[in-house]
């Protein structure tokens, strides 16, 4: 934490170079936050270092998927990618329920679950030893309810936990790739990808990783030019 | 199509030409002899007339007439011929010019000459010609001929003599069309060369009609500015002989082409021998200019089309031998610094009408259309040369950008397949970061994203906890817990209520809740043995119905059960004494029965009598 408010000190002061240095020590130590990793985007960001930049937000945005500010600044620095890929339609409820799912992160699911659950065990308590017949009935409705919604909340959390363990995603990190059709050098050139475009992973076979894009082309390239979310 | 680009020239012959010393004599006395002919005839004329006159007045439609417009004592300019409308012209106008003093006076003469060969029978106008002299346009005379068909007799043979030497003519000059090859691929090149051949003294020649070479590209081959002519020897006889032009044909269709022939004129000189046995015959024999044309052969050349399998994607329509060199300037370079690449192709074919291979480039690099040169090489009888295409790369940002490999494909003509070129793939490294006034401007984005692209990124943030990394509440123990503890406890609290209550004295309660069911399976039972006829547990059955649910419903004991008590009991939950009565009634025919035989009725009756006591029951408790 100390470290945090010294890089942030250092990034206050234009150094960006060093405070990079430090907010990278931070990630190498194994800690994260969505503030560190979007600090770490802005220095990158200043330096006009353009692949980090977009990977730190990535990053910032997964752990706090409804911030704001994160979404922001990823905007414009998606702006300066050279490659505008136009994302595939999503079906309204998919794009609804992810709207929900990333309202809040793993935990905070997890922590709504768990006050849902409490809420409907006092509800079941009020069932039980409540002597009026009106509020007996009244707590066994809210203990079912409550008891659902409690359910669907930790659903929810397994769904963002879920989601922040998977690295299926991932940004590309050289100047320029050349997106094969097969894992081997020989095999024909599809299409070409420029800095900071984000791809979805699919298999990987060797030194090669097959990706996606938003749009659904297809492809693969070498591992090294990927900096996985 | 491109039709052969050849244009009539007149050659100029240095005359290979042996002569001797007599020949050369008369080429000294000749036109002394003319001038003294000149003297007697100009001397008839007045100053200053133009007339025109012709050698025959009765010509044979086959020969040949000789018309004259001479200008005498007088400077002319603008000479104009007339149209020549029933004649062609064979050769002319020739020029010349004689100047003589008599008796200290001067004349002097213009005449133009024209060689002429009539066009039709009949009596046929030569119209006048017209001069300038002294800003005066004076005409001549016209002059009318007879042609007649056949040969005219009273020319003493002239004419014969005229045909006897046009046949001599033609064996002795003609022009031959040599090809190079006869059967040939499409594009593949044919050279096709006109050899003049002579043992006549010729001049003034000059190609009257130049061949049109339908069907095929046509490229004149280089040959010597001055023609030499050599000996040699053609079907026996030395000829002098020259080539006269060389042409390299490409031809551009399949099937039967055929290289047309070339026509000539030439004026021969033939030497008419006198009539008179003269003892120096050579110096005294006479020599004429005779306007010659003639043409050569044609042939035809079989064209076959390239085999259509197997043509590669790249082909372009090339035939012939050819080496494709790639080059790139520099591998590493800067955004906005020029790399050239060039693509050069040298080799034998039709390089001209070569179609250059095309690059194809990531839109990171710029490049213009390319400067395209060749150097072609005339000489010799197959063309041959280099195309070169060169190309002017500008990378307009950092990263490693491929050249694709440039594909080239002919047609070999010595091995009969398509031939596949193709370079290696070349790598442009560019290295830096483009100057801000090029930086290239990202296209495809809305007008609000540009308004965004001049804003600045928001502030860090100075907040939020840092926590390990992969430290999910979800999947930590206390979470578990948490989760499972509420079910762990309800069901604890549930199980405890249910014990409490049977613990306290909700016996009754719970007793009470239990006499319908029990009553309703004992009446079930005796249902059983009525239907089995058996008197004895029947009744039982009824009567044990009975008492146990009134010791359920009254919570007593069913050892201390007596008629008192339930009696009591009953009262005192306002039970009306005739339901009282009839449960007495309904226990006492019962008990009764148990010792009496009784018929079948009576034991229907006693079952309804018995529900029906419990229902009341039931219904007043």
């Amino acid at each position: 934490m100390e470290l945090f408010s010294q890089a942030n000190q250092l990034y206050k002061e234009k150094n960006y170079e060093s405070a990079i240095v430090l907010y990278d020590s931070i990630v190498k130590s194994g800690y994260s936050s969505a503030e560190l990793f979007f600090n770490l985007g802005n220095a990158h960001y200043k330096l006009g270092h353009l692949a980090p930049a977009i990977l730190n937000y990535e990053r910032a945005k997964k752990l706090a998927p409804s911030d704001e500010d994160i979404d922001f600044n990823l905007r414009i620095a998606n702006l300066r990618v050279v490659d505008r890929v136009e994302p595939l339609p999503e079906l309204f409820f998919v794009r609804w329920v992810k709207n929900i799912v990333i309202r809040h992160s793993s935990d905070g699911w997890a922590k709504l679950a768990l006050l849902l659950l409490w809420a409907a065990f006092l509800c079941a308590m009020l069932f039980l030893f409540a002597s009026n017949i009106l509020l007996k009935r009244t707590g066994v409705f809210a203990a079912i309810l409550a008891l659902l919604l409690a359910l669907a909340s930790a659903f929810t959390a397994y769904s963002q936990y879920n989601y922040q363990r998977t690295r299926d995603a991932a940004i590309v990190g050289v100047k320029n790739v050349y997106i094969k059709s097969a894992p081997d050098p020989q095999s024909t050139d599809l299409f070409m990808l420029r800095e900071g475009v984000k791809v979805k992973l699919l298999e990987a076979e060797g030194e090669w990783q097959k990706i996606q894009l938003v749009d659904g082309k297809v492809g693969w390239m070498r591992k090294e030019g990927l900096e996985v979310i | 199509m491109a039709v052969g680009k050849s244009r009539s020239r007149l050659i100029f012959i240095r005359h290979w030409y042996r002569a001797s010393f007599f020949d050369a004599f008369l080429l000294v006395v000749r036109p002394l002899s003319l001038l003294i002919l000149l003297f007697f005839v100009h001397a008839a004329f007045p100053q200053g007339s133009f007339t025109a006159s012709v050698d025959k007045r009765k010509v044979s439609i086959n020969s040949t007439l000789q018309v004259t417009f001479t200008l005498e004592n007088a400077d002319g300019k603008n000479f104009r011929p007339p149209s020549f409308a029933d004649f062609s012209v064979l050769s002319g106008p020739n020029q010349s010019t004689s100047m003589q003093f008599i008796n200290g006076s001067m004349s002097r003469s213009v005449s133009y000459s024209y060689f002429l060969k009539p066009n039709k029978e009949g009596m046929l106008t030569i119209e006048p010609a017209t001069i300038v002299v002294g800003g005066k346009t004076i005409s001549s005379n016209p002059v009318t001929v007879e042609v007649v068909k056949g040969d005219v007799q009273d020319q003493r043979g002239q004419q014969n003599q005229g045909q006897d030497i046009y046949a001599q003519i033609s064996d002795n000059v003609f022009v031959r069309l040599i090809v190079s090859k006869r059967e040939v691929y499409q594009g593949e090149q044919v050279t096709a060369i006109y050899k003049l051949y002579y043992r006549m003294p010729i001049s003034n020649t000059s190609i009257s009609k130049a061949p049109a070479y339908t069907g095929f590209w046509s490229q004149e081959l280089e040959i010597p500015e001055n023609i030499q002519f050599t000996p040699e020897v053609y079907n026996g006889v030395q000829y002098n002989a020259a080539v006269i032009k060389k042409d390299a044909l490409f031809p551009q269709r399949p099937g039967e082409l055929e290289i047309d022939a070339m026509e000539l004129q030439t004026m021969v000189r033939v030497k008419v021998r006198s009539q008179t046995n003269f003892f120096f015959d050579d110096f005294f024999s006479s020599y004429q200019d005779y306007p010659y044309r003639f043409s050569s052969n044609s042939v035809k050349i079989k064209v076959k089309p390239l085999p259509a399998t197997a043509a590669p994607l790249s082909f372009n329509g090339a035939v012939g031998d050819y080496k494709m060199d790639v080059t790139l300037g520099k591998t590493l370079t800067k955004p906005d610094e020029p790399v050239s690449f060039t693509i050069n192709i040298s080799g034998s074919g039709n390089i001209k009408m070569l179609d250059m291979p095309k690059i194809n480039l990531p839109s990171d690099l710029e490049v213009y259309d390319p400067k395209t040169s060749e150097k072609i090489s005339k000489k010799g009888d197959v063309i041959s040369g280099s195309k070169v295409s060169e190309y002017l790369i500008i990378p307009r940002r950092a990263g490693q950008f491929k050249i694709p490999p440039v594909e080239f494909s002919y047609f070999d003509l010595s091995k009969q397949q398509y031939v596949v070129q193709q370079s290696p793939e070349y790598v442009i490294n560019v290295e830096g970061t483009a100057s801000t006034a090029t930086t290239p401007v990202i296209t495809g984005i809305t007008k609000e994203e540009v308004e965004l692209l001049g804003e600045d990124i928001r502030y860090i943030k100075t907040g939020g906890t840092l926590k390990k990394q992969n430290d999910f509440l979800f999947a930590s123990w206390q979470f578990a817990g948490m989760f499972a503890a509420p079910f762990l406890l309800f069901a604890m609290l549930f199980a405890y209520k249910r014990r409490e209550e049977k613990l306290s004295g909700n016996v009754v309660l719970m007793k009470s809740r239990r006499a319908n069911k029990e009553a309703a399976r004992r009446l079930k039972k005796a249902k059983q043995y009525l239907a089995q006829q058996n008197r004895r547990a029947f009744f039982d059955e009824i009567s044990r119905a009975i008492w146990g649910y009134l010791g359920d419903k009254l919570n007593i004991d069913l050892a201390l059960l007596s008629r008192e008590q339930v009696q009591k009991a009953l009262t005192e939950k306002n039970i009306s004494p005739e339901t009282i009565q009839r449960i007495f009634k309904t226990l006492d025919d019962a008990e009764m029965a148990l010792f009496a035989p009784s018929s079948d009725g009576e034991m229907n009756k006693a079952y309804s009598d018995a529900t029906e006591v419990i229902s009341k029951l039931d219904e007043e408790l």
